[in-house]
């Protein structure tokens, strides 16, 4: 095994016999459904030529491709403003002024616990928004605030004797975040931010909801 | 505030569809996540691409999309089944994806040297298992569990859009009757959040009462 | 060398990591009550050695005898035979969730079948015995390094095994404790505890056992008395670790 976990014993030759019996069988119990399901899909002449002939159409290549082009102008677009909404609202939480710290962290708590769909939806139907607009808005507002709870961790969890080092050469409180407080953190939260950002891509989908 | 105590039972039943597909899609979600990770950490090979396959499926594909393969695709087949339980399908096996890496994780973050201790003993693999692993691995499992519920909560909305009660599609009905869509949206909210609340609350009772003790 | 009452034998084992040869037909004889220290520098393979005994490493050709009886390759049997030789580990490994009392309990009722109050009993005795009874409410966490290993030996003890094994059972703790879990293993040594130790601590070599073992690239490379080993090495392999150890 390349992974090593507290389960398991190392196998002994009866366990890898044994495994080796399981492996064989699971694998024909595993691929009979898929073959059933392919079977289906022949059966119900999924792969008959006529029904794959709309594919050679050039109107139906190019509204495929135009339907990938928004998905990607939406993800663009909601990707940088979730983002710059996130670095926003994560000051915002790190901020020595009380209010603002409360009204940013109010802020993020609502939009982290209300469906994006909802969102979405207001900004659509309530506020008569085009669907691109409103589908970005609620992407970014959602992805945004999930951000900046990713960016405050990620400050945090820098240790603290950076932060100490910087203040004791002399740094104000912005310096001592933009030179070495946030380019670690963002280093270290990067798969989080990425991974966040995939989600982001994958709710684009959301838009058909609108149109 | 009419809006609310005009279409109290409209609202009700809303809410109670969202209860009810979280609570349903949850139980799938768990069962076929625990299942999953069983699986993901198999020393069967086999299983272990067949976890692999559907954590990887399952987490990159969009939830709509999921959606729509349920309920068109499925009927095709000849499985006809009400639209509830096509979004119980949908939602349970998209969330069980994450539950399953949650759980992988929670297994991968027990020491290895606590299973040698445990065999060094002389215990036999369900004692080490039952006593050893899966106490120490359900403390840390407790946190992303919840917030991978609440995000299926949130997500169920996606259900209304396909003609199943809900408390989001409550707004389709509200709208035609003449009512500030504002205030519909904010009590559609305020359901929402109380669910996530709730299911948020609870989950900080269970990390108290079994995450501490170390 | 000879032994008179074998309780651990080894013959002619072999075992590879990928292309690394870390056992090179390796002989070793633990007689009853005896007390073998390894020595070796580190990736000798000394490690390795120790865990192969109670089967937490498999090995690929060779044989291994515990107590007259070839060491199971899995199963109950295994089980049976890991409940009669104690492993001590460097990291402790001691249950993070169980209390330092359920923690020396846990495989008496588990594995011997003991009752709970009877388990409890002789764990406290053992607890005592490692000067740790008054910690028997804490975590594990709540406690030292040196205290942990001290948990650690007595719940190996708990199962009455026939033997122990030390896998460099204080190179994971700060100096000051080493000393407190070195005179517990001293005092199972003066009680007749078979006892196999790979560890860094000559003075501990010196002073507790009966013969010192040197390992070096996966072979036994001297198996002495102490005395004799550390006053006159008789291979250059030796000659440089000890000069290298003993300097400061």
């Amino acid at each position: 095994m390349t992974e090593s976990t507290a389960l398991y014993d190392i196998p002994g030759p009866q366990a890898r016999r044994r495994h080796l019996i399981y492996g064989l069988a699971s694998t024909v119990v595993l691929l009979a459904p898929a073959g059933w399901i392919i079977h289906l899909l022949f059966d119900t002449d999924q792969f008959t030529s006529t029904k794959w002939m709309p594919f050679e159409y050039e109107g139906i290549q190019e509204l495929l491709l135009r339907g990938l082009g928004n998905t990607l102008k939406a993800f663009a677009y909601a990707s940088v403003l979730s983002l710059a909404l996130g670095a926003a609202l994560a000051a915002g939480r790190l901020s020595e002024h009380r209010v603002l710290r409360w009204v940013s962290g109010l802020v993020v708590e609502f939009f982290r616990a209300m469906p994006v769909l909802v969102m979405i939806f207001f900004i659509f139907v309530a506020l008569k928004v085009q669907p691109l607009p409103a589908l970005v808005a609620g992407l970014a507002l959602y992805n945004g605030s999930v951000l900046a709870e990713v960016f405050r961790t990620g400050v945090h969890a820098v240790a603290r004797g950076q932060g100490e080092a910087a203040y004791a050469l002399g740094m104000r409180k912005t310096q001592v975040m933009t030179y070495v407080l946030v380019p670690q953190a963002v280093r270290a939260m990067l798969p989080a931010i990425i991974s966040q950002l995939v989600v982001a891509l994958k709710d684009t989908s959301l838009g058909f909801l609108i149109t | 505030m009419d809006v609310l105590t005009d279409n109290f039972s409209l609202y009700g039943e809303g809410f109670l569809g969202t209860v009810e597909l979280t609570v349903y899609a949850s139980a799938l979600a768990l069962v076929l996540g625990f299942v999953m990770a069983s699986f993901r950490v198999a020393p069967v090979g086999s299983f272990r691409v067949f976890g692999t396959v559907w954590v990887t499926a399952l987490r990159n594909t969009p939830l709509t999309l999921l959606f729509f393969a349920v309920m068109l695709g499925l009927p095709r087949f000849g499985l006809v089944l009400p639209f509830e339980v096509f979004a119980v399908l949908a939602l349970g096996c998209y969330t069980s994806a994450f539950i399953c890496e949650a759980l992988r994780s929670g297994i991968n973050t027990v020491p290895r040297g606590q299973g040698e201790a445990a065999r060094g003993l002389g215990m036999s693999f369900s004692q080490t298992l039952s006593t050893v692993v899966l106490p120490q691995a359900f403390r840390t499992v407790i946190p992303p569990i919840g917030s991978n519920l609440i995000a299926l909560a949130k997500n169920s909305a996606i259900a209304g859009a396909f003609s199943v009660t809900e408390l989001l599609g409550t707004y389709k009905t509200l709208s035609e009757l003449g009512y500030s869509i504002v205030w519909t949206f904010v009590w559609i909210a305020v359901g929402y959040l109380i669910i996530t609340l709730g299911i948020s609350a609870l989950f900080h009772v269970m990390e108290k009462h079994w995450g501490v003790a170390r | 060398m000879a032994v008179a009452d074998p309780l651990i034998e080894l013959r002619g084992v072999n075992k590879h990591y990928g292309a690394l040869h870390v056992l090179r037909s390796i002989d070793l004889t633990v007689g009853r009550g005896e007390v073998v220290v390894v020595i070796g520098p580190s990736g000798s393979g000394k490690s390795t050695l120790c865990r192969a005994m109670n089967r937490l490493e498999s090995v690929e050709s060779g044989e291994i005898v515990i107590d007259g009886k070839p060491l199971p390759e899995e199963g109950k049997a295994l089980a049976r035979l890991r409940a009669e030789v104690g492993m001590v580990f460097q990291s402790f490994n001691l249950f993070a969730h169980k209390t330092v009392l359920a923690n020396v309990s846990l495989a008496q009722i588990k594995v011997r079948k003991r009752k709970k109050e009877e388990a409890d009993r002789r764990s406290r005795e053992l607890l005592d015995r490692v000067g740790l009874a008054a910690h028997a409410d804490k975590y594990p966490a709540q406690l030292s390094g040196g205290q942990q290993q001290r948990v650690a030996i007595a719940r190996a003890l708990a199962m009455d095994p026939k033997a122990l094994l030390f896998d460099e059972p204080t190179s994971a703790l700060d100096p000051e404790m080493i000393n407190e879990v070195l005179e517990v293993m001293r005092q199972l040594a003066r009680d007749g505890m078979t006892m196999v130790v790979v560890t860094h601590e000559m003075g501990f070599a010196r002073s507790a056992a009966n013969r010192v073992v040197f390992m070096a690239d996966g072979k036994i490379v001297e198996d002495r008395a102490p005395e004799e080993f550390f006053t006159a090495p008789r291979s250059e392999r030796a000659r440089e670790f000890l000069s290298k150890i003993l300097k400061h």
